[in-house]
């Protein structure tokens, strides 16, 4: 039985449905994002669970409870707002201690546990300033203090790191997964971010269009993305269309521009093409001759550790992300070859129409 | 060349030094603004300094005597204390009502929003002269309250009789100034962030406690301009305490103008005039002081 489990979650407004059939499993102390793009339905799930948001179909369990129709205060859930939703009238102590007013803590005891949690995301030196007296990452901590300090079952995040800069971004990533692990707490993330992601959470639920595309570990998500969408989704990759051609053995032969590839096809297809993902840190520039590929270079941007090439080649235009290695690479212009190891190449599932 | 150059129409001249030209350009809304507000002011204010006797009319002089009257003078003592009294009991009305009202409202579903908020502001379209008139059908000594209470014989019908009484008073200048105060708090309301509710929900506290302790403590700026803008109308108020407090019960408005058009004591109408502005003015920037200090910190 698993700590968080939603079966069939549905909203709609109206003839819109915001969240289609959402069936999740979550384990206690797990660190699970919602991925997707603005507009999945992954804000109305999440909303659904904290109970600002009543489902039009389904059913969420916590701890073997069903809460479906709990009012919001009293599901006891901590949730960091994208905003941060701070109080702007209470300072950092009063903000942190609100949730435990509300609780009836004892005064000792609440004292105790604030300047506990304030430890944990080192504010103690800030804990009599107001909100707006405080910088952006610092807020986000105060938030997560708030909803932290209350011991909840499960913690909701609502796109935390997004009002945050690049640089503080990465630092609170850090930060934040630091601290779920050693506070243990069951967590639920919503995100646009693909890196925010792949990079805190033990499990990802991509979603797209108020559905869930793929359930799986980051890794998994990344390497072997089950459909067109999740692949282009989460992390950069170059889509591309080869022709099915003859069978030998358990390998058939799949054309792609001018090269022609030995794979191995699961299953019958119904029509004569199949798509191909290929990622750009997976593709290789080499010269002209004993590349797999023939290409043009188009552009070449110089990102710092790494050089983004768009090539165009036989079976389409590419990217192809190369690590700068100190020397400068080919120029714009440059007729090259493209190749790549056997398992760069990984096959989408056909689109079930229907 | 130099010919065609020549031909060219010059700078033309400047008649005045650029510098100049800002304060040229608001020169007519300063003149049109001196003339209609600034001069009587000014007017008022030399005339309260001047003597007045029955047989001879004002007499130009410079003295403090109409001051030292109003400042000595128990009746005057009372009109000045009933005005304020009378003000604030208005201001709590005010807050007691459009408070809550501008909450509802905000809360409200798309369509009947902004019609409600229409519905609450539209009395500000009819004169207050008439509204009034309309709390005198209403309150009256065979009025509207003392039928209905005698028909329900709750009580006799001069109980309805609401006329020439603070209540009355009060009554009809809460109706006529509690929009005032709902726009203010509207104003404040619409810059909450919504999920800081939900933040409140999500910790624990119920729809009361997030109203008392999370909702009101940041509209307070707004709850407190817009005490500011009531008291200053109900202090000053003439048209209601004049048609439901006649000359029984007298506000300082009434008791100037009284001054004015009976006893033909100008300079001493003048003196009341100018004390009810310089106590006003007193009042709103100590007020505004003080909340400027509290929430710099919290609000902004």
């Amino acid at each position: 039985m698993s700590y968080l489990s939603l079966t069939s979650l549905t909203k709609c407004y109206g003839p819109t449905t915001a969240a289609e059939d959402i069936t999740l499993e979550i384990e206690k102390g797990e660190f699970v994002s919602l991925l997707g793009p603005s507009g999945c339905g992954k804000t109305t799930t999440l909303q659904m669970i904290a109970g600002f948001v009543e489902p039009t179909r389904g059913r969420i369990l916590m701890d073997g409870e069903d809460i479906t129709h709990r009012k919001p205060n009293e599901r006891g859930i901590g949730i960091v707002f994208q905003s941060y939703a701070l109080f702007p009238h209470m300072t950092v102590v009063e903000n942190v201690r609100f949730g435990l007013e509300m609780r009836g803590v004892p005064t000792a005891e609440s004292r105790q546990r604030v300047g506990e949690v304030l430890e944990l995301v080192h504010l103690n030196q800030l804990k009599d300033r107001y909100p707006r007296e405080l910088s952006g990452g610092q807020r986000q901590r105060v938030a997560l203090a708030r909803a932290l300090v209350i011991q909840p079952p499960l913690l909701l995040l609502d796109e935390p790191l997004s009002n945050l800069d690049a640089k503080l971004r990465e630092d609170m990533q850090i930060e934040l997964r630091n601290i779920q692990q050693q506070v243990g707490t069951t967590t639920l993330m919503v995100t646009h971010d693909q890196s925010e992601a792949l990079s805190l959470s033990d499990r990802v639920v991509v979603m797209n269009q108020g559905r869930v595309v793929q359930v799986d570990e980051p890794f998994n998500a990344y390497e072997r993305p089950s459909d067109a969408f999740v692949s282009s989704f989460v992390g950069k990759t170059n889509l591309l269309t080869g022709l099915i051609g003859k069978k030998q053995g358990d390998q058939t032969a799949v054309r792609l521009g001018d090269a022609t590839l030995e794979l191995m096809l699961d299953g019958p297809r119904t029509s004569n093409q199949v798509q191909i993902s290929i990622r750009p840190e997976k593709l290789e520039l080499t010269d002209c001759a004993s590349g797999k590929l023939k290409g043009r270079v188009k552009t070449r941007l110089f990102l710092g550790n790494h050089w983004l090439y768009q090539v165009d080649s036989s079976a389409g235009e590419l990217f192809i992300t190369q690590p700068n290695l100190g020397k400068r690479g080919v120029a714009v212009g440059d007729d090259v070859g493209v190749s790549w190891s056997p398992g760069a190449i990984r096959l989408l599932e056909e689109k079930v129409h229907g | 060349m130099a010919e065609l150059a020549s031909t060219l129409p010059a700078t033309p001249p400047r008649f005045f030094p650029k510098s100049l030209t800002p304060w040229l350009l608001s020169a007519p809304g300063a003149i049109f603004f001196l003339m209609l507000l600034g001069m009587p002011l000014l007017m008022t204010l030399v005339l309260s300094f001047n003597n007045f006797d029955y047989a001879e009319g004002i007499i130009a002089t410079f003295s403090l005597a109409n001051y030292m009257e109003v400042v000595q003078d128990d009746y005057f003592h009372e009109i000045f204390f009933r005005t304020y009294v009378i003000s604030i009991a208005v201001v709590v009305l005010c807050i007691a009502i459009g408070v809550p009202e501008a909450y509802i409202l905000s809360r409200m579903r798309s369509p009947w929003r902004s019609l409600f908020l229409v519905v609450t502001l539209t009395p500000l379209l009819i004169s207050v002269v008439v509204r009034t008139l309309g709390w005198v059908l209403l309150i009256g000594g065979n009025g509207l309250l003392g039928k209905t209470l005698e028909g329900l014989g709750i009580a006799d019908a001069s109980a309805g009789n609401l006329m020439y009484t603070h209540t009355g008073i009060i009554l009809a200048l809460v109706h006529v100034l509690v929009p005032f105060m709902v726009i203010s708090v509207w104003a404040a309301l619409q810059k909450l962030d919504p999920s800081v509710e939900h933040a409140a929900l999500s910790l624990g506290a119920s729809h009361t406690t997030v109203f008392r302790r999370v909702v009101v403590p940041q509209i307070m700026p707004g709850i407190l301009s817009g005490s500011l803008i009531v008291f200053a109308l109900a202090a000053s108020a003439f048209a209601t305490p004049a048609i439901l407090g006649g000359r029984r019960i007298k506000v300082a408005a009434t008791a100037a103008y009284d001054e004015y058009l009976n006893t033909m004591n100008w300079p001493l109408g003048a003196s009341i005039a100018v004390i009810l502005l310089i106590a006003n003015v007193v009042v709103v920037m100590s007020y505004n002081r003080m909340m400027e200090r509290r929430f710099r910190r919290t609000l902004g």
